[in-house]
C-alpha cells in the first residue's frame, strides 16, 4: 500500500473508527495490532518473504527481553553487533560479504527505521531506562506501528507508550480539523509540489551536458537546491501525511521537519531536518560516543575537540545509513564534515570573538544570511552524493571543466543565500501576521479557503488527471 | 402554575432559540468559506488552464473532445491553414511531436495543422471533415493520407470512432452512419453525468490531454525488430468494393469536403516492402491501391502514390516511419502543397 494513497486514508480511517469506539487501553492495542499485521500483509503474504523481517523483530525482542533480566556488559555489546551484522546483511550493504546475504528477496518496507525503533529497545532495556517492562503486544505495534512504518518518523518508546495509555492523545474537533489540514498539505506536498522540483531537476540534469558552458554551470548550479526543495516536499509532505493520520488514530508522532531552511549552522540545521534521525544518532551514537572520549581523555582542553570527533563519527554513520554504496560513504564523510568543521568553527570564534561578541555577530542579518547561503548550499552540494553516482558526477565534471565547476559552487552557495533569505522573510512576515489577536479569526477563515483550494488542485491532480502515484524517496530506506 | 410554566417553556425555548441561532453561524461560515474556496479554485483551475494549455502539435492518444472543441473553435479564427487527417503514420508514432511530417512542415513556416490520430481511419476523417465543414472552418487545403490496412474489412478497429471524435461528431451523422459506425456514445445518466462535469471543470473535460502532456503518453512499449509475421493479416488482399466501409467513409470524406469547396491532397501511406514483402507484394495489393487512387482521383483529390517509395531502412515497422522517413515524407509533402521543404539531412 501506497503512502500517501487514498487506500491508506481509507484503511486508516476504518482502524480509527474501531479505536476510537473502543473505551479501553488494551482494545486500541489490539486494533493497532491486527491493523500493523494487514498493512505488512498489503505488501506481501509471501511467508517466506515476511520470514527475514519477522526473525529481525523476534531477535530484537529475544534481545531486549534478556537484557531486561541480565546486564551483562558483554553481552550487550554481542546482542548488539549481532543485530548490526544480520541488519546490514539484510539490507545487502555492500561492505558485507555476499556470502551472508539471503538468496531471494524479501520484505524490507521500513526495515531501517524498524531497526532504530529496535535497537533504541535493545540499548534502553540493557540501560534501565525503559518506562516498564516491553510486552510483545506493545513491542509489534511499537515496532511496525503503520502509520510510521515506511519511513519514519521515529519515536522514542515512552513518547509511543504514552499514545496507549488508558488517556490517549484527545481528539477534538479542532485537533481533527488540524490533523486533516496536515493530511491535505501532506498530499499537496508529495502529489503537486515535489514532482514539480523533481521534473525541474530532470531538465537541469540534462542541461548540464558539453556544448553550451554557459547554460551547464547555470543548470549545474541550481540543481542541488533544487533537489533539496524536492526531497523536502517529499519527505516533509510524507511526515504530515502520516502526522495527520496518526492523530485520528489517538498517535502523536513527532515533527521531523522545523523550517530547516532558516537553519544558520549546520548543526542547528540538524535539528531542523529529519529531526528525529538526528535525535536518535545524537541519543545513541553522539553522547554515548563523546562520554566515552571524554572519561578516557579527562582534559578540559580537548573537551570541545572532542564533541568535534564525535559529531564527525555521528553524521559519518548517518550519511551511510542513506545508502549501501561508496557513494553513501563518501556522502557520510561530507556530512560528518559539514558539522565537526560548524562544530570546530563554534569554538574558535568563541575563543577569538568571546561568546557575547560572536552571538553579536550571528545576530547581524548579513552574515545570518551567509551562513544560511552556506549551510544549506553546503547540505545541497553534499546531497549530490545522495541522488547521483559517480558516473554523472564524472560527466557533469567534464561538461563543466574547471572553471565551471568553482563558478557553479560560487553561484550555488549565494544563489541559496538568497533563497533562504527570502524565504525567511516570507515565513517571519506569515508568523507575525498569524500572531496578532485581530487577525486570529480571519485567519481560521483564510486556513480553511487554503486548505479547501489546496485539496480540491490534490483531487484535482490524483484523481482527475490520475497522476502516477509519487515515489516517497525514503520509502527503500 | 400553568402562565408559570408556560413563560418558563416560552424562555427556554427563546434561550434554545437564540442558542440555535448563536450556534448556526459556527457552521454555516465555514462551511461558505469551503465552498467559496472550491469554487474559486476551479474557477481558477479552468483559467488557467483555458489560457495556459498549448495548441499541441499533435493530437494526445486519448484526446477529449473538449481539446477537440478548442482546437477546432482555435482553427477558425486563424487565417486558412492545410490539415493533415490520418493515422499514426502522419501522427508520427514512435516519435517525439515534433518530429512528425506535420510539425517539420510547420516548423519550416507552413500554416500547418495536424488533425491526424494515433489510431485514424476512414471513418474518423469523415467525421472530422464533417465537423471542419459544420464549423465553417475553410481550409487552404485538407491533405488525407491513405492507409491500406484501414481497409481490413475483418478489424473492427477501423469501423470505430474516437470517443473524442464521436462526442462532437455525433449530432451530424446519419442514421445510416449510427447503424455502420461503433464508438458513437448511446447517452443515458451517465453521459448526462459526464457532460455536467465536463461543463463544471475544464481540467476534468481535458484530463486525457492534460495527463499525457505531463506524465506522457503509457502506450510507448514498441517491438524494437518487428518481424514479417507480426503483421500477418493486417493487410486484407481481398478486392476493394464500395461496400468496404473503409471505402464508403474515404469515398465521403472526399465529397463532404469537395462539396464544401476545399482543395484535397491525398497520399498513400509509405509502406515497409522489404519488411511485408511475402504479404503484400502480391497482384491484388497492388489493384487495391490502383482502385483507393481511382476513388480519390473520381472524388476531385490530388493523389500522390508512395506506397512503395521508401527504403526498409526507413521505417520501425510495417509502416512507422523514423524520424528520417518523416523528414522525407515532410519533403514529398512540402512539394506537393508547394510549401518550403524541410532539411532531409538530420545533421543540417
Amino acid at each position: 500500500m501506497n503512502v500517501p494513497s487514498y487506500a491508506f486514508l481509507a484503511f486508516a480511517a476504518v482502524v480509527a473508527l474501531a479505536i476510537n469506539l473502543s473505551a479501553k487501553a488494551w482494545r486500541r492495542q489490539a486494533v493497532l495490532l491486527v491493523a500493523n499485521l494487514l498493512f505488512v500483509l498489503t505488501f506481501t503474504r509471501d511467508p517466506r518473504q515476511l520470514a527475514p523481517f519477522a526473525l529481525l523483530l523476534a531477535a530484537g525482542y529475544g534481545c531486549t527481553k534478556l537484557l531486561e533480566r541480565r546486564k551483562s556488559r558483554a553481552l550487550f555489546a554481542v546482542l548488539v553487533v549481532a543485530l548490526i551484522v544480520a541488519f546490514c546483511a539484510l539490507k545487502r550493504y555492500t561492505f558485507v560479504p555476499s556470502g551472508l546475504f539471503l538468496p531471494f528477496a524479501y520484505f524490507t518496507v521500513g526495515m531501517s527505521y524498524v531497526f532504530f525503533r529496535l535497537l533504541h529497545l535493545v540499548i534502553d532495556a540493557y540501560q534501565d531506562a525503559l518506562p516498564e517492562r516491553v510486552g510483545a503486544v506493545a513491542y509489534v505495534n511499537y515496532t511496525l506501528n503503520f502509520t510510521s512504518l515506511v519511513s519514519g518518523p521515529i519515536q522514542f518508546y515512552r513518547d509511543y507508550r504514552r499514545n496507549e495509555s488508558e488517556r490517549p492523545p484527545a481528539l477534538t474537533g479542532e485537533i481533527a480539523a488540524y490533523a486533516l489540514g496536515r493530511i491535505v498539505m501532506g498530499f499537496f506536498k508529495v502529489s503537486i509540489v515535489s514532482p514539480l522540483f523533481g521534473r525541474a531537476q530532470s531538465a537541469l540534469v540534462a542541461a548540464i551536458a558539453p556544448g553550451d558552458p554557459s547554460r551547464a554551470v547555470l543548470a549545474a548550479a541550481i540543481v542541488p537546491g533544487v533537489f533539496l526543495l524536492y526531497l523536502y516536499f517529499n519527505f516533509s509532505g510524507y511526515t504530515d501525511f502520516v502526522i495527520g493520520t496518526a492523530r485520528f488514530l489517538r498517535l502523536e508522532l513527532p515533527e521531523n521537519f522545523e523550517r530547516p531552511f532558516i537553519a544558520t549552522g549546520f548543526i542547528d540545521f540538524w535539528g531542523r531536518w529529519h529531526i528525529t534521525l538526528a535525535n536518535w544518532v545524537k541519543t545513541y551514537v553522539y553522547s554515548p560516543l563523546l562520554l566515552a572520549m571524554m572519561r578516557r581523555y579527562p582534559s578540559p582542553r580537548v573537551e570541545p575537540l572532542l564533541g568535534v570527533i564525535a559529531y564527525f563519527v555521528a553524521f559519518f554513520f548517518v550519511g551511510v545509513w542513506h545508502g549501501q554504496t561508496s557513494m553513501f560513504l563518501f556522502l557520510g564523510v561530507l556530512l560528518g564534515l559539514g558539522v565537526s568543521v560548524n562544530k570546530l568553527y563554534q569554538i574558535l570564534m568563541v575563543r577569538r570573538l568571546g561568546r557575547a561578541r560572536y552571538r553579536t555577530l550571528c545576530a547581524n542579518p548579513l552574515y545570518a544570511a551567509c551562513s544560511r547561503g552556506a549551510t544549506l548550499g553546503y547540505f545541497a552540494f553534499a546531497s549530490l552524493w545522495f541522488w547521483s553516482s559517480w558516473t554523472q558526477l564524472g560527466a557533469f565534471a567534464r561538461a563543466l571543466g574547471p572553471a565551471g565547476l568553482v563558478l557553479a559552487f560560487v553561484l550555488l552557495f549565494a544563489e541559496t543565500a538568497v533563497a533562504t533569505t527570502a524565504w525567511k522573510a516570507l515565513d517571519d512576515a506569515v508568523r507575525a501576521l498569524a500572531a496578532q489577536p485581530q487577525a486570529r479569526t480571519p485567519g481560521r477563515y483564510a486556513r480553511l479557503a487554503a486548505y479547501s483550494a489546496l485539496a480540491v488542485l490534490v483531487v484535482s491532480v490524483t484523481v482527475v488527471l490520475n497522476a502516477p502515484a509519487p515515489h516517497i524517496v525514503y520509502r527503500g530506506f | 402554575m400553568t402562565h408559570g410554566a408556560d413563560a418558563r417553556s416560552v424562555s427556554v425555548d427563546a434561550m434554545h432559540g437564540e442558542a440555535a441561532a448563536a450556534r448556526a453561524p459556527r457552521w454555516i461560515a465555514p462551511l461558505l468559506v469551503c465552498v467559496l474556496a472550491i469554487v474559486a479554485t476551479v474557477a481558477l483551475e479552468n483559467a488557467v488552464l483555458a489560457r495556459a494549455f498549448p495548441h499541441l502539435l499533435r493530437f494526445t492518444t486519448d484526446f477529449s473532445p473538449a481539446y477537440l472543441a478548442r482546437e477546432l473553435a482555435y482553427v477558425r479564427t486563424q487565417p486558412p491553414q492545410t490539415i493533415f487527417f490520418g493515422d499514426s503514420v502522419t501522427w508520427g508514432y514512435r516519435l517525439p511531436p515534433a518530429q512528425n511530417a506535420v510539425s517539420l512542415l510547420e516548423a519550416r513556416g507552413c500554416a500547418c495543422v495536424n488533425f491526424s490520430l494515433k489510431a485514424g481511419s476512414p471513418p474518423n476523417s469523415y467525421a472530422l471533415a464533417r465537423l471542419l465543414v459544420a464549423d465553417g472552418i475553410r481550409p487552404r487545403a485538407v491533405v488525407v493520407e491513405i492507409n491500406q490496412k484501414a481497409f481490413n474489412a475483418a478489424d473492427d478497429t477501423y469501423q470505430t470512432l474516437h470517443p473524442g471524435i464521436a462526442a462532437l461528431a455525433a449530432p451530424l451523422l446519419t442514421p445510416g452512419d449510427r447503424a455502420t459506425l461503433r464508438g458513437i456514445p448511446a447517452g443515458g445518466p451517465r453521459a448526462q453525468l459526464e457532460h455536467a462535469l465536463d461543463a463544471v471543470s475544464l481540467l476534468y473535460a481535458m484530463r486525457s490531454d492534460v495527463r499525457e502532456t505531463l506524465y506522457g503518453d503509457a502506450d510507448t512499449v514498441a517491438v524494437p525488430h518487428p518481424t514479417a509475421d507480426l503483421f500477418e493479416g493486417t493487410y486484407d488482399l481481398s478486392p476493394l468494393t464500395p461496400n468496404n466501409v473503409g471505402v464508403r467513409y474515404l469515398d465521403a470524406t472526399f465529397r463532404t469536403l469537395r462539396a464544401a469547396h476545399v482543395p484535397v491532397v491525398a497520399f498513400m501511406t509509405p509502406t515497409n516492402h522489404a519488411l511485408l514483402h511475402e504479404y503484400i507484394d502480391a497482384p491484388q495489393y497492388r489493384a487495391n491501391v490502383r482502385y483507393l487512387v481511382a476513388l480519390a482521383r473520381r472524388d476531385g483529390a490530388r493523389v500522390y502514390d508512395w506506397d512503395d517509395a521508401f527504403p526498409g531502412r526507413l521505417f520501425f515497422d510495417n509502416a512507422h516511419l523514423t524520424a528520417e522517413g518523416q523528414r522525407r515524407l515532410a519533403a514529398l509533402l512540402a512539394h506537393a502543397l508547394g510549401e518550403p521543404a524541410p532539411a532531409l539531412s538530420s545533421s543540417k
